[in-house]
């Protein structure tokens, strides 16, 4: 984007140089031919007088046209220095936002998915997730190696509902166990042991507790792997999130994102780098 | 401000007198991780024998047992081929070395789940370096402990209808729910899941880890497989700091019922030295006991092995120390209680029982079991022994005899002597015996040393979050 414009401008400071130099010449022209008319009207000595009168005015202009132009030369190289001053200002903030291979990026090798700002400690992302609570962009998140203390409350997130589904699922458990251990001693099959009653429930609490157990550990385990995004394929931001990196993840999915905008806001959050992250990134 | 250095100021580097808020000294322990580390040294240290090609050390440690894993595999199929017979087990001891090594191995796991769960829960942040390997120890602990009672049975392509309530043609006839070795059946299965998915929760962050690292795209492969996706959002984290609270809370109770249910084996039946009410809180502070005595023997190793010297300090093994001198104490509380109420009850069989521990045929495992479990652990009470590694592994090193020597005595002791004379006798280890119980620790260290190689021995997620962030930090770059 930027660097199109910056050819466009390059473009129109050549075109303005080349009309300034046709609208001196032209008025040169005019002046040297109404010069002439006059010579065949009055004698020669007053002619050539007028002539050498001309002759100096046209030196003078020529002169001064030639200044104008050494002028309008040298302000066309100050522009050009300084359009590729923006340009290289405007490629390296690219290149910070989308990585060294920005122009072959930049030629689309697949939709951004967000965009990632880094931070080293985590005092600094829960304070980056706070500010971007407050925003505007609602699907963003925090990448963290492990879990920060607090940050639940700075990104806006309520208390996980895990807890309802140990409970569901021990409830089952003990249900299934009740079921089972009733069902066949008292109804199924019922058999006398040691002259004890056919539903001897006191020697049912072990099986009753280690199925509730069973049942709530293992759903609960299996739900919350699901409910934190596995058993389908990661989009890993960066392989250093596992390692020492934060980052704060602002999604393309957002109704609000825009890139530029994105940009603008991560900047003011004092990160150490910021990348756009296309799909298949590498 | 006093330079010598007084013994209770060992393990807190930083110390000043006087500097308390009441006027006594102020202490400040030691970090949990030492020697400087950032976070991705922690990545580096413990994920690098994941990457690179096993020592001569790791080859042998690992050919030693697997050769042992072979007896038992070897001990197992003698015993299904020819009979249980080939074991020295006959009448009255019924119950030998099957229930000797199912009681030993689970009590071990004990330990683990201990640590991951109820040390958890205490909010000691002391066991983060040493909770992964004891997990581990737990499953593999579990693991063997199961083929015990399966292979017992003598034939254990039926035991699944022996102990599982599988629908047949028979009736049907179901299994009984009023039997204590039902119970365990239920106990024991739900333990090794439970710890299985304790375990394997705790290793996905980790195991993400090693996916990022990996540079083979095979390796990468499987790791991304086996981390099923994890990426460490916190909108992922929020879920899994909640579901391992709830496993922690489950597991805490599971762990108590699980050798609970064990001693009911036991208590429920007749026999005098089984038949006591104090059985399950033993049993559960025994498992407690031999399951760190364990993690102390294990641990040693691996943080010399793998350099983890910097991760699993000498505090940490001071702090498990203290467990085991508690716990040891628990044991001996319950051991002279024991005596005591077998005295107090006046039952002839019960007062019999007891001094023919001390002094009948089996006086040497009585002996073994009281002074490795009430009389060596005392050492611990001098911190000069807690803190040197060398005593402190030897000491474990008892306390695992020790431990496999109560259940030695509970099994066989209390069996082979009841309240009839005219049916006593004796119970001696054959080969069978031997490679049993020596080929079980192959076969156990056998998986605990693939486990090494594999997976992060430590949980570095964990260990990275009690880190001091604005030490431990990447320097950004100016």
């Amino acid at each position: 984007m930027s660097e199109d414009k910056s050819k466009k401008t390059e473009s129109k400071a050549d075109d303005s140089e080349d009309a300034s130099n046709e609208t001196s010449e032209a008025s040169l022209s005019k002046a040297s031919s109404s010069s002439s008319d006059q010579s065949s009207e009055f004698n020669e000595g007053i002619a050539e007088k007028v002539e050498d009168v001309v002759e100096d005015i046209v030196d003078d202009v020529k002169d001064k046209v030639e200044d104008v132009k050494e002028k309008v030369e040298d302000l066309v190289e100050d522009v050009k220095e300084s359009l590729d001053d923006a340009k290289h200002t405007a490629e390296s903030a690219i290149s910070e936002v989308f990585g060294d291979e920005h122009e072959i990026r930049l030629q689309e090798d697949g939709e951004v998915k967000g965009i990632a700002a880094y931070f080293n400690h985590p005092d600094h992302l829960m304070y980056a997730a706070e500010q971007t609570r407050d925003s505007d962009y609602e699907k963003f998140d925090a990448y963290s190696p492990f879990p920060v203390h607090g940050m639940d409350e700075a990104m806006g997130l309520e208390r996980s509902w895990i807890p309802w589904v140990t409970f569901a699922a021990g409830s089952t458990g003990f249900a299934t166990a009740f079921g089972l251990q009733f069902g066949i001693m008292g109804f199924d099959w019922p058999m006398v042991f040691g002259g004890r009653p056919f539903i001897a429930w006191p020697s049912f609490v072990p099986i009753l507790f280690e199925l509730t157990v069973l049942f709530a550990g293992v759903t609960t385990a299996f739900v919350m792997l699901a409910a934190a995004g596995c058993f389908r394929k990661p989009f890993i931001i960066d392989k250093d999130i596992t390692n020492d990196q934060f980052v704060l993840w602002i999604s393309a999915d957002d109704e609000s994102f825009d890139i530029e905008d994105v940009i603008t806001f991560m900047r003011k959050l004092n990160p150490h780098k910021i990348r756009a992250v296309r799909e298949g990134h590498k | 401000m006093s330079t010598a250095i007084r013994p209770e100021q060992i393990g807190h580097p930083e110390f000043e007198e006087h500097g308390g808020p009441l006027g006594g000294p102020n202490m400040v322990r030691e970090t949990l991780v030492t020697g400087g580390k950032k976070w991705a040294d922690v990545n580096n240290d413990v994920a690098c024998h994941t990457e690179r090609k096993p020592t001569k050390l790791w080859w042998g440690a690992f050919l030693i047992s697997f050769a042992l894993a072979n007896l038992f595999f070897f001990g197992l199929a003698s015993e299904v081929f020819v009979g249980v017979g080939v074991t020295g087990i006959n009448h009255p001891v019924g119950w030998g070395v099957f229930i000797i090594n199912f009681v030993f191995w689970i009590g071990i796991g004990h330990a683990g789940t201990l640590i991951s769960a109820i040390l958890f829960l205490f909010r000691q942040n002391w066991r983060t370096a040493i909770n992964r390997s004891a997990e581990a120890m737990t499953v593999f602990a579990v693991m063997t402990a199961l083929v015990f009672p399966l292979m017992h049975t003598g034939r254990p392509w039926y035991a699944a209808y022996w102990l599982l309530p599988i629908p047949n043609g028979r009736g049907p006839l179901w299994i009984n729910f009023n039997s204590p070795l039902l119970w365990d059946v239920f106990a024991v299965s739900t333990y090794g899941t439970i710890s299985i998915v304790f375990w394997y929760v705790g290793l996905v962050p980790d195991i993400a880890t090693i996916r990022d690292r990996a540079v083979h795209p095979i390796r990468k492969k499987i790791y991304g497989l086996m981390s099923l996706g994890w990426v460490g959002k916190n909108r992922g984290w929020r879920h899994y700091e909640t579901a391992y609270l709830m496993l922690a809370g489950l597991a805490t109770p599971l762990v108590l019922s699980v050798h609970t249910i064990v001693s009911f084996d036991f208590a429920v039946s007749v026999i005098p030295g089984w038949h006591t009410t104090i059985f399950p809180p033993y049993f559960v502070a025994g498992a407690i006991f031999s399951g760190f005595g364990m993690v102390l023997t294990l641990t040693i190793i691996m943080r010399k092995v793998f350099a983890l010297e910097d991760y699993i300090t000498v505090n940490h093994l001071e702090s498990m120390a203290k467990v085991v001198l508690l716990t040891s104490f628990v044991v001996g509380t319950a051991y002279l209680t024991e005596f005591i109420i077998a005295y107090y009850s006046g039952v002839e069989g019960e007062r019999f029982h007891f001094s023919n521990r001390l002094f009948g045929p089996y006086w040497w495992a009585g002996w073994i079991m009281y002074t490795c479990n009430m009389a060596i652990p005392q050492l611990l009470w001098f911190k000069a022994i807690r803190r040197s590694i060398p005593i402190l592994f030897v000491i474990t090193l008892f306390v695992n005899l020790g431990m496999w020597f109560e259940r030695y005595v509970i099994v066989v002791t209390s069996l082979h002597r009841d309240y009839l004379p005219s049916s006593w006798g004796m119970y001696n280890f054959q080969f069978a015996d031997w490679a049993l119980t020596i080929g079980s620790a192959g076969f156990f260290m056998s998986l605990f040393l693939i486990f090494c190689r594999v997976l992060p021995t430590i949980c570095m997620f964990e260990v990275k979050a009690f880190m001091d962030p604005d030490k431990a930090a990447r320097e950004t770059e100016v």
